[in-house]
């Protein structure tokens, strides 16, 4: 029986979807839990699969074009069924729960309506020419082309080069171009909104780690009976959620005229994915054991990359870790990830020689925190004050096991 | 260096391969006494008798059927098809049996014998007697084609077209019988499959076949007056195409002018000018030009049958396009 593939609802906020790529071309016999295409959300992008073995007789939607949830993006039927299409949609239509699902006629446009053209002047340009061109660096935009046609030729491009000055190489050679879209135009966007909207400050504060290591060392055996390896970043989450809770104005969004303060801590994990970087979050960590935060944090960073997250967990963070230290950066001011006011960074764990109870020297393994905060929002000395605590829960680890 | 006819050099090059070789017979219509329609046999039968030049009634799918019989059977005929216009009556013959018989036998049977045909207009021989057909044979996997221009050319080729071991379809043109040019007295032979650039330019490509390659060569004189040095170049033989030739002229010259008598539509002009695209498209500084002639039947009027054939006006014309 055709069946219609629509966009589905993948989390609570999901409004449209961005169809990106077609795994399967009109006309291919696709099989059941085939990939038919991608889509992505403002979150993150998902495989669509065939509900059914048969053939995708009809693709609805162009790569580009932006969809409601439940629009129709293709329909597989069996070979050398008959079916009526309007009537397929129109059902599937009605099978959508959402009673605002998005006007037909609007709908229409926005599968047929191919994304419109960039002007540009029609250049007619002889092969050897442009090979030739690219070859220079010449730019055949502004050559008036005096060829059959008005086609720019090979003699044509070398005039303009020379006069040019002949600059004997190209000054950049392009070895492939991405398209900002997808996940890339959706990092690039939200991270020049942060620039652009939050007056930064960085505080950049040593801790020593070497207790919590110690801690960790120690528990290491009950934790692994219970089947549970705890990080360091997962101690991290656990400290910085108790150092939030003390500090709730560190935990806030600034929205129009108000700042929210929010009194549950939902703990973004900046993740380096294949695809891009993604920040899960982990909900609710201030309520959680270190063991739990432990657990769900290792599934979450699993999911980012299988590429398996959904958009539900990738939303209401109130506050990112992200710690670039594993790949032995010291310190960096990493962006705020808005709507959110702050972000901790996390730098290389080290051996360092360090001056300890009055005036003897020990090796300590020591670390920097870097929380970078809008000023907006928050100023220098509770900011100060939160990361001081930080830094005490870490060097006092014992804290911590009391909540274990 | 001696100047005969093509009808000249084409005879004795017949001639030669026949004291060569006594597997080497001609048969054909009027070929014998008469000495075929364009007297290219003619004083042969004196030498070499009935039993070598044989007259053929006027069967054309019987003499090329008896020419690949004698030829499987170890002999090397050259067949005579009065006119490329009769080849329809012996298709099945030609594309079915000859064309097929090496590949269809695994390599165990040879097809070793040469088809000699004649084609073109400007006799005022009409729809019936003046076509370009050589594209209904390169179309054909299992024949060579060969379309010599010069009276060098086609004695050099006819010799290499009766030692080759697989079918060859040969193709003169009426008009260029009488054309005279130099021709070695000493033997040689002329590889098939290697083109000749008959004149060397470096502006524009002409690849021209049969008579069009001499009118190309006075389009490319008159076209040095407006400064323009083109090079013309003939394939010789269609199948094989000798490409790389083709290929280094227009990597030289950045621009391909193809001339054929034969109608445009699917004419060889169009497989040239594919290969280029496929192959040096890289290379092309213009669109590809084929002056060839219109798709009509060759008319019977002097005036109509000069207008559908490219003459050097039109060679100029087509070659100036390129330059805007």
């Amino acid at each position: 029986m055709a069946k219609v593939i629509t966009v589905p609802r993948l989390g609570q906020t999901m409004e449209t979807a961005t169809v990106t790529t077609w795994m399967k071309q009109e006309g291919d016999i696709v099989n059941k839990g085939e990939v038919i295409c991608i889509i992505e959300t403002d979150k993150a992008s998902f495989d669509v699969e065939a509900p059914q073995s048969g053939v995708l007789v009809k693709v609805m939607a162009e790569e580009g074009s932006v969809l409601p949830v439940g629009e129709v993006l293709a329909v597989i039927a069996q070979t050398g069924e008959s079916f009526d299409l309007e009537k397929l949609i129109q059902q599937a239509k009605a099978d959508l729960e959402t009673p605002e699902a998005v006007k037909p006629a609007e709908a229409r446009t926005v599968v047929r309506g191919p994304l419109p053209p960039k002007e540009k002047r029609e250049l007619k340009v002889s092969p050897l020419a442009r090979r030739i061109a690219e070859e220079k660096g010449v730019t055949l935009e502004d050559i008036i082309g005096t060829g059959p046609g008005g086609s720019i030729t090979k003699e044509d491009v070398l005039r303009a080069w020379e006069q040019k000055g002949s600059i004997p190489t190209q000054p950049l050679i392009v070895s492939k171009k991405i398209p900002l879209k997808g996940i890339r135009k959706l990092i690039a966007d939200r991270m020049s909104l942060s620039w652009r909207t939050a007056p930064r400050v960085t505080q950049v504060m040593e801790v020593d780690m070497s207790e919590a290591i110690r801690f960790r060392e120690e528990c290491w055996s009950d934790w692994e009976a219970k089947g549970v390896r705890v990080s360091i970043n997962d101690i991290l989450i656990k400290a910085v959620s108790l150092a939030l809770m003390e500090n709730l104005e560190m935990n806030s969004s600034l929205k129009e005229n108000e700042i929210e303060v929010y009194s549950n801590v939902n703990m973004g994990i900046a993740v380096s994915a294949e695809r891009g970087l993604i920040v899960p979050v982990l909900r609710n960590a201030h309520q959680k054991t270190l063991l739990e935060i432990a657990r769900e944090s290792a599934i979450l960073i699993q999911k980012v990359r299988e590429g398996k997250i959904g958009p539900d967990e990738l939303s209401f963070g109130t506050f990112t870790i992200t710690n670039i230290g594993t790949f032995g950066i010291d310190l960096f001011t990493p962006i705020i990830n808005p709507p959110e006011s702050a972000i901790l960074g996390v730098g290389k764990l080290e051996k360092k020689v360090k001056v300890v109870d009055e005036d003897k020297i020990a090796i300590r393994s020591v670390m920097n925190l870097c929380l970078v905060f809008d000023h907006r929002v928050v100023d220098g000395a509770p900011a100060a004050r939160f990361l001081g605590r930080v830094k005490e829960i870490l060097e006092r680890p014992v804290q911590l096991k009391e909540l274990n | 260096m001696r100047q005969i006819t093509y009808r000249e050099a084409l005879r004795e090059g017949l001639k030669e391969e026949m004291r060569r070789d006594s597997n080497v017979f001609l048969l054909g219509e009027d070929i014998a006494e008469f000495g075929g329609s364009y007297k290219v046999t003619q004083g042969l039968l004196e030498e070499f008798g009935h039993s070598r030049i044989r007259n053929t009634p006027i069967s054309e799918a019987a003499i090329i059927g008896a020419a690949l019989g004698a030829s499987l059977a170890g002999m090397r005929p050259v067949a005579e098809l009065m006119y490329i216009d009769f080849s329809g009556v012996a298709m099945d013959q030609i594309v079915n049996q000859v064309a097929k018989v090496r590949y269809i036998f695994g390599g165990k049977a040879k097809a070793s014998l040469v088809i000699r045909t004649q084609g073109g207009a400007g006799r005022s021989s009409a729809a019936q007697h003046a076509q370009s057909l050589e594209s209904w044979f390169t179309h054909v996997p299992g024949l060579k084609v060969v379309m010599p221009s010069t009276p060098k050319d086609v004695k050099g080729l006819i010799k290499s077209s009766i030692r080759d071991d697989d079918p060859v379809f040969f193709i003169e043109h009426k008009l260029l019988y009488n054309e005279i040019g130099p021709v070695p007295e000493e033997e040689y032979l002329i590889p098939i499959g290697k083109a000749d650039i008959k004149r060397p330019g470096k502006d524009v490509t002409i690849i021209a076949t049969s008579r069009m390659v001499l009118r190309s060569l006075r389009a490319a004189e008159l076209l040095t007056e407006e400064g323009i040095e083109a090079e013309v170049i003939d394939p010789r033989t269609l199948v094989p195409l000798d490409e790389e030739t083709i290929f280094n002229s227009v990597k030289k010259t950045g621009k391909l002018v193809i001339v054929h008598e034969a109608s445009k539509r699917s004419g060889y002009g169009a497989e040239i000018a594919a290969l280029v695209c496929e192959k040096a498209f890289y290379d092309l500084d213009a669109p590809i030009k084929r002056v060839a002639a219109f798709n009509t039947p060759i008319p019977f009027a002097p005036k109509l049958e000069n207008y559908v054939i490219p003459d050097e006006k039109a060679i100029i014309n087509g070659v100036k396009e390129l330059f805007r």
